[in-house]
């Protein structure tokens, strides 16, 4: 129960800290309560209240998590709090309601609050900054489309199925239904195991960190060609990077000669 | 009964009934092992039968309404639609350039093997090989995989662009529906309010694209997955609806939501929506004395 306490508040500190809707929401609040007498919806307005309340205390946050199940992370629970609608509610009575009063019919100066509140709104937030590296995704997606295309060339159509750095296999299966791959993203993607109720055996996970070089205790080189060839796998991509040691290993298992793809060592069986 | 609603509602309510047909051939594909492109062929038929008889009905309203509605614009208006129209093309143009957040998602390989493998979840997408141990019932029985696959087969779109480019696209139309009958809801009476308000949830799902979670986020870079269906369609016309008090019309984006998003074993957001703002409604009604007064 601590740990969920503590997940709640520390997904609240999570969900303001980048930007600043969740304040929006707020300060809307403030505002048409100040104002209730003049909402025309109030059971939206403290419908909205209570659920943005119950997101925020950590108690109820952390029931509101119980109940969409722990699947879910916290943000999730603001789902059932119409931000948006609320915000865009709380500027839409301001401005025809109480900013026309206020001015008094002073078409320049509602014209200078309402363009002043309009740039504080799009201060509060990206406006469409993507918040991860998408130059980088879409260049990585890019590079390993080439070599799946080079591949398919080389394999002439025959079936597929590969053992490569994760750079390659993480795009693979949507560039290409029909090739399949000796683990998935789900490897190093822990989110995507709910999907399936299938588990690695430990040998595939150690074939996956001796590629990916990280892991505490790697197995050598010899015992990971050993397990792939044990595996359906007919195509083996190396990155170029590999060693002498490393190449002459995998070539003296598979009894097979590597070929060069691109800035990979590629075996086929 | 009828006179509220308008074509945003036909919209809205033809998301539903294609998640709910396409909900019914993947359970027919699913359970009694039938090949997709038939699937995608029945579904193809139910789908333009249903939206067929929406149309008619939804024209016989819309002809009503304008009758008496009367179609003259203020100024105001027309400023608040260009600026509308305006916004809505740049996030149109956005989402064509096919920014995508893809982490946790795995839509664009599960319709890949179901188109590769002319059925549903016959090998783990991810990997393309026969499920060890399987996959829970609750994720299964979700509908939206097959429903993307039944169009991408049936229209021969790739299911890259289908997935990431086009559903988006119309994922943010009919986003703009639902807030549309929200705005419909709060401002019965003023249309320049109505457009107001549509104009200021455009500028809020630009400015909340900055965190995973946020409407911006879901529907510029996550249209295609079912959380931002139920967030940017299904949540917001559940509140229209229950500000209507239409509660009946409001279960079935309960029931859509249970066919698009895994609640894992919940009850799921929308039906918490409903009940909330049925609760609210109840605690806020006024004494019988105090309502015949005023």
């Amino acid at each position: 129960m601590t740990e969920l306490l503590r997940n709640a508040w520390n997904g609240w500190r999570a969900y303001t800290d980048p930007g600043k809707l969740a304040a929006l929401l707020l300060i809307s609040l403030v505002f048409l309560w100040i104002y209730y007498k003049r909402v025309p919806r109030k059971e939206f307005l403290i419908y909205t209240t209570v659920t943005a309340v119950c997101c925020i205390f950590p108690v109820t946050a952390a029931a509101l998590m119980l109940y969409q199940t722990r699947f879910y992370d916290y943000e999730w629970i603001w789902s059932i709090v119409p931000l948006t609608a609320m915000v865009s509610y709380g500027v839409v009575l301001f401005v025809t309601d109480i900013l026309k009063e206020q001015t008094r019919g002073d078409r320049k100066k509602e014209m200078a609050v309402v363009l002043l509140l309009l740039a504080a709104l799009a201060l509060s937030g990206s406006m469409g900054a993507e918040p991860w590296d998408y130059a980088g995704e879409q260049e990585a997606r890019r590079q390993s489309e080439e070599v799946l295309a080079a591949l398919k060339e080389r394999m002439a159509g025959r079936e597929i199925c590969l053992w490569a750095p994760r750079e390659i296999l993480e795009y693979a299966r949507e560039c290409d239904g029909g090739i399949t791959l000796l683990y998935g993203r789900d490897m190093w993607e822990p989110a995507l195991n709910a999907y399936a109720y299938d588990v690695y055996p430990p040998e595939l996970t150690e074939v996956y960190e001796w590629m990916e070089g990280i892991g505490e205790e790697p197995v050598s080189v010899r015992e990971c060609a050993e397990t792939v060839k044990e595996t359906p796998v007919n195509c083996i991509l190396l990155p170029g990077a590999a060693d002498e040691e490393t190449l002459a290993c995998f070539g003296e298992v598979m009894g097979l000669q590597a070929e060069e793809l691109g800035s990979y060592y590629l075996w086929i069986r | 009964m009828t006179e509220n609603y308008s074509l945003s509602d036909s919209i809205a309510t033809a998301v539903i009934l294609l998640v709910g047909t396409a909900e019914a051939v993947h359970l027919y594909g699913s359970f009694l092992h039938r090949p997709l492109g038939e699937c995608a062929v029945v579904f193809g038929i139910l789908a333009l039968l249903a939206l067929g008889a929406l149309t008619a009905v939804s024209i016989l309203l819309e002809k009503k309404r304008c009758s008496r509605e009367g179609n003259s614009w203020s100024r105001t208006e027309k400023i608040l639609l260009v600026v509308f129209m305006l916004l809505v093309l740049t996030q149109l143009l956005y989402i064509a350039g096919g920014k995508i957040y893809r982490q946790g998602d795995m839509t664009v390989e599960t319709v890949n093997s179901f188109l590769e493998n002319n059925g549903s979840y016959q090998v783990n997408p991810l990997t393309g090989r026969p499920y060890a141990e399987g996959l829970p019932a609750r994720v299964r029985i979700l509908c939206l995989p097959s429903l993307y696959a039944f169009i991408s087969s049936l229209f021969h779109i790739s299911p890259r662009l289908l997935v990431w480019r086009v559903i988006p696209a119309v994922v943010l139309l009919c986003c703009l529906c639902a807030y549309s009958c929200l705005g419909k809801a709060l401002f019965p009476e003023r249309r320049d309010r109505r457009l107001g308000f549509l104009v200021i949830v455009l500028l809020l799902l630009w400015v909340g694209s900055y965190r995973y979670g946020m409407d911006g986020f879901g529907v510029l870079f996550a249209g295609w997955r079912g959380v931002t269906l139920r967030n940017a369609i299904l949540i917001p016309y559940a509140f229209s609806l229950c500000l209507r008090k239409k509660y009946l019309h409001a279960l079935l984006c309960a029931a859509a939501e249970a066919c698009v998003v895994w609640t894992f074993y919940g009850l799921g957001a929308v039906l918490a929506v409903i009940c909330g703002m049925a609760l609210t409604r109840f605690a806020c009604r006024k004494p019988a004395g105090e309502e015949a007064q005023s």
